[in-house]
């Protein structure tokens, strides 16, 4: 599910008690794309910010005082996030009530700020450049944190010097130990309508012969183990090959990937989900979000056309927890009801 | 929109698949529908795709226990 809704495109939630890997799918994912590196050490990152520390003081001295000091302090703060490893395009938080806007979305460039008045911020390495995003412990972030995520997480806008920017982001991935209780945190869980709870495992051999696989390797590391830097030889997945096949999916079922309601898929999704909105509460800004990633299963299944399974993806938009398990089974109804497509 | 020959257009995916990067990025968010429907005519090329997708997918599978439903 995680793969289908990078592929569509589609916030996705992890719901779950502590220990059951929700971070560790998202992390391996993302070391899977490329998008992060292996950590760095404590001296390199020290080595690397004393020499751009270095580098933004000969800067200054040779463009002086005045507005070309104040351009490059804008560019200093770029250079210190591509010299982290780490932020090739993922941003990974774990938020807290304490958690400050500008941990996440940058901090205001000074300089800007007293010579023209300006808020702008220095977004570099963080959730504004991100293409891939984690946020652990999704609602409990504070107000300010979430009306700025309503705008990048649904269209993808970021408010910036109040210039609206698009963001590169193809998605968010959040986790919880539980659904938000509070209302006004309805808003931001209605923008991740695929929910999966991730239970403890069953099979506790294998869970501990892969933890040991795990940190064996970690110990004794062998050139293929670094996902990210990738095997030789061996083609990987990018971001960029799911942002061309996020696009695919607008034209390669035909007239069900630009449906008109007529179409056998399109025509048991909408009925499907006027069926199950009464009881369980799908919002309507779901419709067409659950829609993409249907098509998306259907594509990594290697379906010719969406089929009935397909209608899965409703058993995974559940408001309550507890609705969960009644909600899976009316799907289950509803696909054996539509059988196959031909 | 213009239409690319179905050798640019390969040119272009292969672009696509090889490498990682902003300007590539540009690139994708430039496929219009006519070039979309000329790759998709090259069925092999979005078979590809797919492939380096499930090939992360069977990885994650192999490496993280009962975790089948959530990749």
């Amino acid at each position: 599910m995680a793969l289908a809704c990078l592929l569509a495109h589609v916030n996705m939630v992890f719901l779950g008690p502590p220990g059951t890997a929700k971070s560790l799918v998202v992390r391996r994912l993302s070391y899977g794309l490329g998008l992060q590196s292996r950590p760095t050490t404590i001296g390199k990152l020290k080595q690397e910010m004393v020499r751009l520390l270095q580098t933004t003081e000969e800067e200054k001295r040779a463009a002086g005082a005045g507005g070309a000091a104040a351009a490059r302090g804008a560019g200093s703060s770029e250079a210190v996030a591509g010299a982290v490893e780490g932020t090739r395009g993922y941003y990974e938080v774990l938020l807290t009530r304490y958690s400050t806007s500008d941990e996440i979305l940058g901090p205001a460039n000074l300089q800007l700020m007293i010579r023209r008045a300006m808020f702008y911020r220095q977004t570099a390495g963080l959730l504004p450049e991100a293409e891939v995003a984690f946020l652990d412990e999704i609602w409990k972030a504070n107000s300010a944190i979430l009306n700025a995520l309503l705008s990048i997480s649904n269209e993808k806008l970021f408010y910036n010097a109040g210039q609206p920017v698009r963001v590169p982001l193809c998605m968010i991935y959040g986790a919880s130990n539980e659904v938000p209780r509070e209302e006004e945190l309805w808003a931001m869980y209605d923008r991740f309508p695929i929910r999966v709870i991730c239970q403890p495992v069953d099979n506790s051999r294998e869970l501990l012969k892969k933890a040991g696989e795990f940190a064996y390797r970690s110990l004794f590391p062998t050139a293929g183990d670094s996902q990210g830097d990738g095997k030789a030889g061996v083609r990987r997945a990018t971001v960029n090959h799911f942002r061309l096949l996020h696009r695919a999916l607008y034209v390669v079922f035909g007239a069900e990937s630009r449906p008109d309601g007529n179409s056998p898929f399109s025509r048991a999704f909408c009925d499907t989900f006027d069926l199950l909105k009464r009881e369980f509460q799908i919002s309507d800004r779901s419709l067409h979000t659950l829609y993409r990633v249907a098509l998306a299963l259907a594509l990594l299944r290697g379906h010719g056309r969406p089929q009935p399974t397909e209608l899965a993806v409703f058993k995974y938009c559940f408001y309550e927890q507890e609705t969960s398990a009644a909600l899976r089974d009316a799907v289950d109804g509803r696909i054996r009801h539509y059988g196959s497509f031909a | 929109m213009t239409t690319l020959t179905v050798g640019e257009l390969a040119d272009r995916a292969q672009r696509v698949a090889e490498f990682d990067g902003e300007d590539v990025r540009e690139s994708v968010e430039q496929f219009g529908e006519p070039e979309l429907r000329q790759l998709l005519d090259r069925r092999e090329m979005v078979n590809t795709l797919i492939g380096h997708v499930r090939k992360l997918q069977d990885d994650m599978n192999g490496e993280l226990v009962d975790r089948r439903e959530a990749i």
